[in-house]
C-alpha cells in the first residue's frame, strides 16, 4: 500500500465499523440517510471520480482499499456501488447526482413496447428507492447506460436472499427513467467492474468471516479446551485463511490490472476465483461457529449472506467459467502461458 | 485488520526484456523434448542443460559476482525460474543449489567454504541436495538422530538421511544434524554441515518410487570425517536456520506448476472451439492458475523487500499443491471422446504420468498437515 492507500484505509477503518453498528442497530436496513450523508462529506465513493470533476482522482489499487473494507465490515451502504457507478459515468452524458446513493444492476431483460424501452433488473441492491440504480443495455444494436429511479418502479418484489443488504426484483420504465446515454461497450465495462468490486467485496467479507471464526474458536470452551487446540479445527482455520488469502490477492492483481488497461482476463479470474471459494469459505465459518453463529443475533450472517448473494451477481461461476475458457482455447495452447504472465 | 499480507506486486518494466530472452532460449534448446518429459519440470535431471544455463548467467542469478554470481535482482530470478518451470525445462541438477543451498552458503558460511563451492554451483557443475528427514523423522523433523561428534580438527558423522532428491547425483548435502543431546532440548541441539558426498563412510542408495523413478535415496554416514568450517553458521543455530531456508523453498513457483504441462495439453487438445464441460473446465483452472500465480508473485516481492512471509508462503504452498494435485484427476474426470487420447498423444501421456507423480505435491517441502500447523500458528490460534 502506497502513502494514499493507506490513508484512506485509515479513513474507512474509522468509519466503517460504527456505520455497520450504527445501521444494524436500527433495524432499517433501506434507510441509511444519516449515514450516507458522512460517507459523502469524506468523498469515500468519490475516489474514482477525476481530481477536476471534484474527486478523489484515485485508481484502482485505492478503489479496491475501499471495497475491499466495504466487505470487511459487510457495510450495510452501497458504498462500492455508488463508487463504481460515478467511474462507469465519467466522461458520459450523464451527470452522476452528487448526493445520492447509485447501485448498480445488469440488466436481465430490455424490451420494447410501443416504442419505449422497459428493463427488468434481479436482485438490485437497495433497489427499494434507497438508491438509484445505474444499469446497462443494448438498444437496436447501441450500448446505452441508464440510470433509474427504483422508487418509481413499475414493478418491484422484495428478493429475500442477502440479509441485511436488501435487494428487489425490479420493472422499469420511462417513468421511472432519469438519464441515459449512448455509450460503446457499456454492457461490457458493467459486467467487468461490477464484478470487479464483488471480487474485492468478496475478499474483505471473507477475511471478515475468517476474523469472526478465529474469536469464536478462540473463546468458546468444550471439552476443557478452547476450540483453537483442537488441530481438526485449526485445520479448518486454515483452509479458510487460505480462501480468504487467494480471493484477497485476486481482486487486488485485478484491480492493478485494470489500472494498466488490459484487465479482461485478471478480471475474469478474479470474480471466478472469489465465487469459487464462497461454498468452502462459508461452510467452515458456520461449522466452526456452531449453533451460535446460525442465529440472527449473530454477526456471522452479515458476511455469509452477502457472499452467496455475490457470488450470482456480475456473473456467477458457469459464466466466468465459460467466459474465461473460450478466452483461453481460442488463443490456444501456445499462447496460454503469456496471458497469464502479461 | 487483515491476518496476512497478499499485496499484489506488478513486475518492473525491466523483467520483460529478460523473459523474452528466456523463451528464445528455450525454444531453441527444448525443441525435441516430448511433453512426458517436460512434464517432469524440476524433477527432470540434464546435467548439461545446467551447464548451458550457467553460461547464460542463469545460475546464482542474484549472488555476488565476487562468488560467480550476477547480482541481478530477486523478481528477475523470479521472471527466469517461472519461465523455466512453465516450459518444462529440466531444471533438476542446479534446482537445489541454486534455490537453497547457494544462498544458506552465502548467509551463513565461512569465506573459505563459499569461495571453494559457490563459483562451481553458480557454473553448473556442482550439485547439491537436502538432508533434513531420516528414517524415523519425517513431519517431526525435530527428532533426528543423525549425530556429529566434535573431534581433533572438526567433527564425526554418523546416522542417515532418507527421500533426499538427488542424493545420488548430488556432490554436496547440506545435512541437519544433531550436536548435543536430545534431552538438552530438541531444537537447540541442532546444527547444520555442508558435507561432500565423495568423502569415506559416505554410502548413497537410490529409492524407487511407485512410478518407477528414483529421484530420491537414503544416505549412510558411518566416521565421516567434517572439517570445521563445514559447520554452517553456529553449533546449535540448524533449527532456525533450517526454517529460513524453508521458507525460501516454499512458495515459489514450483509450488503450483507441477502440474501446468497437463492444462498445456489439455487446451491444446480441446482447440479453438471445446464442449461446455472442457471450456467451463479450462476456465476455472486457468482461474485458480493465474490467481496462485499472483500470490506466488505477492510473497515473492517481500522477499525481495526483505521480509519473511512465512504464513503467506506456507499458504501458498498448501493453495499450490491442492491446485496441482487437483488438476489431473479433473482433467482425467472431464475427458470425452472429442479430447481423449489413447496412449502416445501427449495429454494421455503428461496425464498418466501425474496421476501417478501427484500424491508428492503435497509432501515434498513440507506436509499438507504441516503447513497448515504454521498457518494455524500464523492466525494466532497455537
Amino acid at each position: 500500500m502506497n502513502e494514499q492507500q493507506r490513508m484512506l484505509a485509515d479513513t474507512v477503518e474509522r468509519l466503517f465499523p460504527g456505520i455497520a453498528a450504527e445501521q444494524r442497530g436500527h433495524g432499517a436496513p433501506g434507510d441509511f440517510s444519516s449515514s450516507w450523508e458522512r460517507v459523502r462529506e469524506l468523498g469515500i465513493a468519490d475516489v474514482l471520480v477525476p481530481e477536476e470533476a471534484g474527486g478523489f482522482g484515485g485508481n484502482w489499487q485505492d478503489a479496491r482499499v475501499v471495497m475491499h473494507a466495504c466487505g470487511q465490515h459487510a457495510l450495510p451502504l452501497p458504498v462500492g456501488e455508488t463508487l463504481v457507478a460515478r467511474k462507469l459515468l465519467c466522461g458520459t452524458d450523464i451527470a452522476a447526482p452528487p448526493e445520492a446513493a447509485i447501485t448498480i444492476a445488469a440488466c436481465a431483460e430490455a424490451g420494447v413496447t410501443q416504442g419505449a424501452v422497459t428493463l427488468r433488473l434481479n436482485s438490485v441492491p437497495w433497489g427499494g428507492g434507497e438508491a438509484c440504480v445505474l444499469t446497462a443495455f443494448e438498444h437496436e444494436g447501441t450500448d446505452y447506460f441508464a440510470l433509474y429511479d427504483t422508487a418509481a418502479a413499475t414493478q418491484r418484489r422484495a428478493r429475500d436472499c442477502a440479509g441485511s443488504e436488501p435487494r428487489f426484483d425490479v420493472v422499469l420504465d420511462e417513468s421511472a427513467l432519469l438519464a441515459s446515454c449512448r455509450r460503446e461497450h457499456a454492457r461490457r465495462d458493467l459486467l467487468a467492474y461490477g464484478a470487479l468490486l464483488r471480487a474485492a467485496q468478496t475478499g474483505g467479507a471473507l477475511q471478515g468471516a475468517l476474523t469472526l471464526t478465529i474469536a469464536h474458536v478462540n473463546d468458546r470452551v468444550q471439552f476443557g479446551r478452547a476450540l483453537s487446540k483442537f488441530q481438526v479445527v485449526q485445520h479448518q482455520l486454515a483452509l479458510l485463511a487460505e480462501e480468504a488469502a487467494a480471493v484477497s490477492c485476486a481482486a487486488g492483481a485485478a484491480c492493478l490490472g485494470a489500472d494498466s488497461g488490459d484487465a479482461e482476463l485478471a478480471i475474469a479470474c478474479a470474480k471466478l476465483r472469489a465465487n469459487r471459494s464462497v461454498h468452502q469459505a462459508t461452510s467452515i465459518a458456520h461449522q466452526m461457529h456452531g449453533a451460535i453463529g446460525f442465529t440472527r443475533e449473530h454477526a456471522l450472517h452479515h458476511f455469509t449472506q452477502r457472499l452467496w448473494a455475490w457470488r450470482s451477481d456480475f456473473g456467477n461461476d458457469r459464466y466466468w467459467a465459460d467466459s474465461l475458457g473460450r478466452m483461453v482455447a481460442r488463443g490456444g495452447a501456445s499462447n496460454l502461458w503469456s496471458r497469464v504472465t502479461g | 485488520m487483515n491476518s496476512f499480507n497478499f499485496e499484489p506486486l506488478a513486475l518492473p518494466e525491466q523483467t520483460a526484456g529478460l523473459r523474452r530472452e528466456v523463451r528464445e532460449f528455450l525454444r531453441e534448446q527444448l525443441a525435441g523434448m516430448t511433453p512426458r518429459d517436460r512434464a517432469h519440470t524440476w524433477q527432470g535431471f540434464d546435467a548439461e542443460f545446467s551447464r548451458k544455463l550457467a553460461e547464460k548467467g542463469w545460475i546464482g542469478m542474484t549472488w555476488p559476482r565476487e562468488y560467480g554470481g550476477h547480482e541481478r535482482s530477486v523478481l528477475e530470478r523470479y521472471v527466469l525460474l517461472e519461465e523455466l518451470l512453465a516450459a518444462g525445462a529440466p531444471v533438476a541438477a542446479h534446482w537445489i543449489a541454486d534455490r537453497q543451498s547457494g544462498t544458506l552458503l552465502l548467509r551463513f558460511g565461512r569465506e573459505e567454504v563459499r569461495r571453494r563451492y559457490l563459483p562451481a554451483m553458480a557454473r553448473g557443475e556442482l550439485f547439491c541436495c537436502i538432508g533434513m528427514s531420516e528414517p524415523n523423522s519425517g513431519s517431526d523433523l525435530a527428532s533426528i538422530r543423525t549425530r556429529a561428534t566434535r573431534i581433533d580438527g572438526g567433527w564425526k558423522i554418523n546416522g542417515s538421511k532418507l527421500w533426499t532428491t538427488n542424493a545420488d547425483k548430488a556432490h554436496l548435502m547440506i545435512a541437519l544434524v544433531r550436536t548435543s543431546k536430545e534431552e538438552d532440548s530438541r531444537h537447540a541441539g541442532l546444527s547444520q554441515f555442508i558435507i561432500e558426498l565423495s568423502s569415506p563412510g559416505v554410502t548413497v542408495n537410490p529409492v524407487v518410487d511407485h512410478t518407477g523413478a528414483a529421484h530420491f535415496g537414503e544416505v549412510f554416514f558411518s566416521d565421516v570425517f567434517v572439517p570445521d568450517e563445514m559447520l554452517l553458521g553456529n553449533e546449535g543455530d540448524g533449527w532456525a536456520q533450517v526454517n529460513a531456508e524453508l521458507a525460501l523453498e516454499r512458495s515459489g513457483p514450483e509450488r503450483y506448476l507441477s502440474s501446468y504441462r497437463l492444462l498445456e495439453e489439455l487446451v491444446a487438445a480441446a482447440g479453438a472451439d471445446p464442449s461446455p464441460r472442457i471450456t467451463e473446465l479450462i476456465g476455472e483452472l486457468t482461474a485458480e492458475l493465474w490467481t496462485l500465480r499472483q500470490m506466488s508473485l505477492s510473497v515473492a516481492g517481500q522477499l525481495a523487500g526483505g521480509a519473511t512471509p512465512s504464513l503467506e508462503a506456507a499458504i501458498v504452498k498448501d493453495l499450490g499443491a491442492r491446485f496441482e494435485q487437483e488438476l489431473p484427476p479433473l482433467v482425467q474426470a472431464a475427458l470425452d471422446d472429442e479430447v481423449a487420447g489413447a496412449s502416445g498423444t501427449a495429454l494421455q501421456d503428461v496425464l498418466d504420468y501425474l496421476l501417478r507423480a501427484s500424491p508428492a505435491f503435497s509432501l515434498r517441502g513440507g506436509t499438507r498437515e504441516i503447513l497448515r500447523g504454521i498457518i494455524a500458528k500464523g492466525l494466532g490460534l497455537r
